[in-house]
């Protein structure tokens, strides 16, 4: 046991020389529009994972069209001119009739009160409902998905986040260039038809997600009130009265402001060979129009100079949602508060975990998520913690800080630091794990964390990390840096108390 | 004009009506981004090589002296080792009253430890080591696992060895467990999705059913330190458990180890759970509706009896699944609820066969209050369309094209085909089974796949679970069926604060382990009838049909003077042979209605609903007041009732046994006073079939 103390470098066999083998299987091609393509022979079974990861998200919208960047994502997967469409001029000019329509029925509904009489608003919005139905009566929106799923496509779906929106599937090795053919028009060419459909289905998203959602509630209101000027503040899905207004003309022009080759990494997993992929790269994505403005600037978050609390009361149990400030969490930075997440909520030897759960005895858990809602600007660092039944949901919030700062001053001993560094080791290795789950790495290191060698580099780099890293990040997780929202029934106050008037605040 | 003009003015119009021809096609054709058509004009044209054959690398199987059995599949590609045990118990073998037994056992044995290696320096080691080590139990196995660097193989797996087979159950730890497991029954109801799909399975099931039994906080409060011991020491063993190693090891150096650590460890000595493995049959259309204020969504469940997998329909099934309801996004759910109506984020349906029990067909989807009734009109529309139309034979090869191409994905990895390989063998299954389903399916025609999906669906006997705030529905739901409110939550017994004396306090107690011992609160709440056959000596046999609450009808089935007695709500009639011979009054109605209420089913219902005023004077002695009558009772040391007193007599209780999830006697003695005992043979049904037309007073 002594032994291993004084050579570190035993705690990390050799074996695992699998995984940085594939560092040398990595190849890279940019494109000359700067679409760059990623490939890397993995696997025996044949398959392959595809990964776009697309630098455009929530926090390119602008204000009052919040919700649009995810909307958009969904419209991707209706088809193009090319598949979809079963009389696509005549599918053109109904939709460019009934946006219209849309538009002069907006107006009506916007306008002050009296400008419009009541049965007036009524035509319009039959007069749109109509050509609506029959643009979408001109078309067969299932026939992309249907392709990708006949083709044997799993696992297809996307997922938009602050910083990046992703496209992913998997699909049979006998597939590739199906695959790429299907993504010109998806990403090349999407015609965004049944746009006005597919919003009550945003909607509906945004209801199960945020509004039927205590947690989800919480957790936008933790954004309002964390951020004041930079566009982490407004949560991805968008607010409501944002999507009811969105229109068809707008998403088609945040798409060719945002999807350009120069803000696209495409990684490809499994069965396959390098050069066929470029060669397909450069046949179906070459002529991606490049981005003629670098990606717009967000509006930098001013500092924040105290503590900001916030109670809301749902039909749920209390929970504590807490979110400290730090810096942009890429490269090194993202790997140290990975750490830092593993020591202080990873697992039942974590500090939190200790102190609150097994020691105390007040909180039934605690979580941890660093670098929400985005990591490529200043962000916020979440905890969250559910009081036991009959504790206070504040006297947890107090022990959480005080064991931070505690955490802060002290540090890890050398044997816990190299449990938080195995543990870390082990979840980013099971991450990796699959094509798919390499193709996802893989495509997001190189956009966001310098280069996709990060991957490789990222197992080493963890060596070098001490307790003092560790320990300057959490000075950062002061009370005055927080905004802590707590999530309570109705009728509880936050230190656990039920007040008497039975008065609901919100 | 001269010729070479006509010419030129030819040629300017020419070329200026070929560039409004291309600027034309352009606007007609181009899309809407600007992008030039790329290679292939469509789909159906872009090329598709032969994809190359593969076979996945299926694990190794061992099976120890003790009758373990031990699947290795080895992979090198990460320097980590997964073992996991799955073992022949779970929170099907929970005792009725304590509920969640099983996953308390198991997360104390994660949190306290063994003697060697307790709780805290076990939490400690692990998190050095990067190690995990979980046990979770699941309704028919428990699965204990650990995963860790492969070169830490054998220390860990000597740390789990002690787990396993002689963890210490510290009371701290115990205490620590039960506190988190209170607060996560205060959240379950939380996310209606969650709290949707268990209670549906509940109602659908019937509280009573044991494979649907919930942890309550009374269950898990009543669990002792003895209790989870005693557990652990009869339920954990080697009968039949499947172990899997997976990951980058040394074959036969760590089946040794695993050889000496399980392979002489002796089977567990509690008997497997005899569950029912038939599902309820869907019969009648019904409705539980759950209302929960404050919502803006409301989650739909729709349930009907299903098949095992080994069913010969099951392939079918499975194929008409991802045609109606699953498998992306091309299905028909997904297709009409989502897209085209905008209802939902997300809508399916299908045939989920399970390994051993009879699974059941289920259709789901979440859509705002306004519209719940409309969106469960439509799924049923939706379901009725595919029974009774079928399906074009363009949109089957399609569907049968995504469920086989994507057959791949199954075995794609070295964890997946052991993951599978395993449950195949923990069900008694054989290890080709999927390529035989596979197979099937390759050869079925859309009229073979309709008529097996005709079998096992009658949308007409459809049972709807909604979840929602229903003050917002768009209808009453009675369009579906007959609607029963659901409680999420059953009321607590708990003793009151105002508890008046001693006597009261003793006397729920009491009560509290009566009904838990006659079958539980929620089996005699779903109790609203009782058919009993009641054979004398010399007399009889009897029938009689009880209704909650004060409803009864005696006849005298094999009599030759045959006569029905019937009382309703306080009045009552007998007819003979066929004829009214007396209406009874209400003077009469009194006395039969207390000999009525004596009756120990009826006793029970009106437990189990409090709606008696309760005493108890002493230890065993219960006493029931309800409208003026006084019912006293002894209750034995076995929670069953043993005796029940009525002015001129008393019975006693005999020969107890389960009848569905109640426990009633097979056998009461009448000892009426100063008079010979009479013994009677008893025979039950519980919610019999009462037909209206029993309790119309005739003449009326």
């Amino acid at each position: 046991m002594l032994s291993l103390f004084l050579f570190p470098a035993l705690l990390f066999p050799q074996s695992g020389d699998g995984f940085s083998a594939l560092a040398k299987e990595v190849e890279m091609r940019t494109l000359d529009n700067g679409l760059r393509v990623l490939t890397l022979p993995h696997g025996d079974a044949p398959v392959v994972a595809f990964h776009i990861y697309v630098q455009a998200g929530a926090m390119d919208e602008e204000i009052g069209l919040t919700g649009l960047a995810h909307f958009a994502e969904h419209m991707a997967f209706k088809g193009s001119n090319r598949i979809g469409a079963i009389n696509w001029r005549a599918e053109q000019e109904a939709m460019l009739r009934s946006d219209q329509a849309w538009a002069a029925y907006e107006q009506a509904l916007t306008a002050p009160v009296g400008n419009y009489e009541e049965d007036e608003i009524e035509a319009l919005k039959n007069r749109f409902n109509s050509l609506n139905q029959r643009a979408v009566n001109l078309a067969d929106a299932g026939a992309f998905d249907r392709a990708v799923e006949v083709a044997g496509g799993r696992d297809q779906n996307a997922t938009t986040g602050t910083d990046a929106t992703r496209y992913f599937v998997s699909l049979p090795a006998n597939r590739t260039e199906t695959w790429f053919w299907l993504t010109r028009e998806q990403i090349g060419a999407p015609c965004m038809r049944e746009f006005y459909q597919e919003r009550d289905v945003v909607m509906e998203e945004r209801r199960m997600r945020t509004d039927s959602s205590p947690v989800g509630g919480a957790v936008e209101a933790l954004l309002n009130a964390a951020f004041v000027a930079h566009p982490y503040r407004d949560s991805t899905i968008g607010h409501m009265d944002d999507l009811l207004y969105l229109d068809r003309p707008e998403m088609i022009r945040f798409w060719q402001k945002h999807y350009t080759a120069d803000r696209i990494v495409v990684a490809v997993v499994g069965q396959l060979e390098p050069d066929e992929i470029f060669d397909f790269a450069e046949r179906y994505f070459g002529d991606f129009p490049s981005g003629e403005e670098p990606r717009p600037r967000r509006t930098k978050e001013p500092d924040q100079t105290g503590e900001r609390i916030l109670e809301m009361h749902r039909p749920t149990s209390p929970m504590v949602v807490a979110g400290w400030r730090v810096p942009a969490l890429t490269g090194r930075e993202w790997l140290v508060h990975l750490a830092l997440n593993e020591a202080l909520f990873g697992g039942p030897s974590s500090q939190l975990f200790e102190r609150l759960v097994k020691k105390e005895q007040i909180a039934a858990e605690v979580q941890g998520h660093p670098g929400f809602p985005g990591r490529i600007d200043p962000t916020l660092f979440l905890g969250i913690l559910v009081p036991l039944p009959g504790e206070s949901p504040q006297a947890c919030m107090l022990a959480a800080q005080d064991a931070i700062s505690e955490f802060a001053k002290e540090g890890v001993t050398e044997r816990q630091l190299e449990g938080v560094r195995r543990r870390l080791k082990l979840s980013l290795l099971s991450e990796l794990e699959t094509p798919s789950g390499l193709a996802s790495a893989l495509a997001e290191a190189e956009a966001e964390d310098g280069g996709w060698e990060s991957i490789f580099e990222s197992l080493s780099v963890l060596e070098g990390i001490q307790s003092s890293d560790l320990q300057t990040a959490a000075l950062r997780f002061t009370r005055e840096q927080r905004t802590t929202v707590y999530l309570l029934p109705a009728g509880m106050n936050s230190d656990g108390s039920f007040s008497s008037t039975g008065e609901v605040s919100e | 004009m001269k010729p070479w003009r006509w010419t030129f003015l030819l040629l300017l119009l020419l070329s200026a009506c070929s560039q409004q021809v291309q600027r034309q096609t352009q606007r007609r054709g181009g899309s809407v981004t600007g992008l030039r058509p790329g290679p292939w004009a469509s789909i159906d044209q872009v090329p598709v090589p032969e994809l190359s054959e593969f076979e996945p690398r299926l694990p190794e199987r061992i099976v120890f002296p003790n009758g373990v059995t031990l699947l290795l599949l080895q992979d090198s590609s990460r320097p980590i080792i997964e073992l996991e045990l799955r073992m022949r118990t779970g929170s099907w073998n929970d005792p009725r009253d304590l509920t969640g037994m099983s996953e308390m056992v198991a997360e104390v044995i994660r949190s306290g430890g063994s003697e060697s290696w307790p709780g805290d320096r076990l939490d400690e080691e692990l998190g050095a080591l990067g190690a995990d080590v979980s046990f979770t139990a699941k309704r028919d196995s428990t699965e204990a696992s650990f995963e860790c660097l492969a070169s830490d193989f054998d220390h860990v797996l000597s740390i789990f060895q002690t787990l396993v087979q002689s963890p210490t159950f510290p009371e701290d730890k115990v205490e620590l467990v039960r506190g988190q497991l209170l607060a996560a029954l205060t959240a379950r109801n939380n996310r209606a999705g969650e709290a949707a799909s268990r209670e549906s399975m509940r109602a659908y099931y019937g509280v009573g059913d044991p494979r649907v039994r919930r942890q309550e906080a009374h269950t898990i409060e009543n669990i002792g330190v003895v209790d989870l011991k005693n557990f652990h020491a009869t339920q954990y063993g080697s009968r039949r458990a499947l172990l899997t190693l997976f990951g980058d090891f040394e074959k036969e150096k760590s089946v040794a180890t695993l050889e000496k650590v399980f392979g002489n460890w002796p089977g567990q000595t509690a008997q497997a759970a005899k569950l029912p493995i038939v599902a309820p049959l869907a019969e009648k259309s019904q409705v539980f509706l759950a209302h929960k204020k404050g919502g803006n969504q409301t989650e739909i469940r729709l349930l009907h009896h299903g098949v095992r997998r080994s069913h010969p329909d099951y392939p079918a099934l499975h194929l008409g699944s991802w045609i109606l309801g699953v498998g992306g996004f091309g299905n028909r759910m997904m297709t009409r609820i989502r897209r085209e109506l905008g209802l939902a984020y997300g809508a399916g349906a299908a045939w989920t066969g399970s390994f051993e029990q009879q699974g059941l067909f289920q259709s789901w989807c979440a859509t705002k209050n306004e519209t719940t009734a409309l969106a469960i009109r439509e799924m049923v529309l939706v379901m009725n369309a595919f029974l009774e139309e079928g399906v074009p034979s363009r949109e089957f090869e399609e569907a049968r094209s995504r469920l086989l191409n994507a057959g791949v994905f199954d075995v794609d990895t070295p964890a997946e085909v052991l993951s599978r390989t395993a449950d195949l063998e923990f069900y008694g299954y054989p290890w080709n089974f999927y390529e035989q389903v596979s197979s099937s399916i390759r050869s079925l025609s859309p009229e073979e796949t309709i008529a097996a999906c005709r079998r096992h669906l009658n949308p007409q006997n459809i049972s709807v679970f909604v979840l929602g705030d229903s003050s917002a529905f768009d209808s009453d739901l009675s369009e579906f069926g007959s609607v029963t409110p659901w409680a999420l939550e059953v009321s607590k017994e708990e003793p009151s604060v105002e508890a008046e004396s001693n006597e009261t306090a003793q006397a729920q107690k009491l009560v509290r382990h009566l009904l838990a011992s006659h079958g539980g609160v929620e089996a005699w709440l779903e109790t609203t009838a009782i058919w009993c056959r009641i054979q004398a000596p010399e007399l009889g046999p009897f029938e009689v049909w009880l209704q909650y609450p004060s409803r009864s009808r005696l006849t005298n089935p094999e009599g030759e003077n045959h006569f029905v007695e019937t009382f309703v709500d306080g009045s009552g009639w007998t007819i003979q042979s066929g004829k009214p011979t007396e209406i009874w009054d209400s003077s009469k109605i009194t006395t039969h209605e207390n000999l009525l209420s004596k009756k120990l089913p009826f006793v029970l219902m009106r437990l189990a609903r409090s709606e008696y005023k309760l005493r108890s004077p002493r230890e065993e002695l219960l006493i029931l007041s309800f409208e003026g009558t006084e019912i006293s009772m002894i209750v034995g040391k076995d929670g069953l009732c043993e005796k029940l007193f009525l002015e001129d007599g008393s019975y006693r209780f005999e020969d107890y046994g389960l009848v569905g999830s109640l426990m009633l006697p097979k056998r009461s003695i009448w000892t009426p006073k100063d008079q010979p005992e009479v013994k009677f043979q008893l025979e039950w049904i519980t919610n019999p079939e009462i037909l209206p037309l029993w309790f119309e007073q005739p003449g009326e």
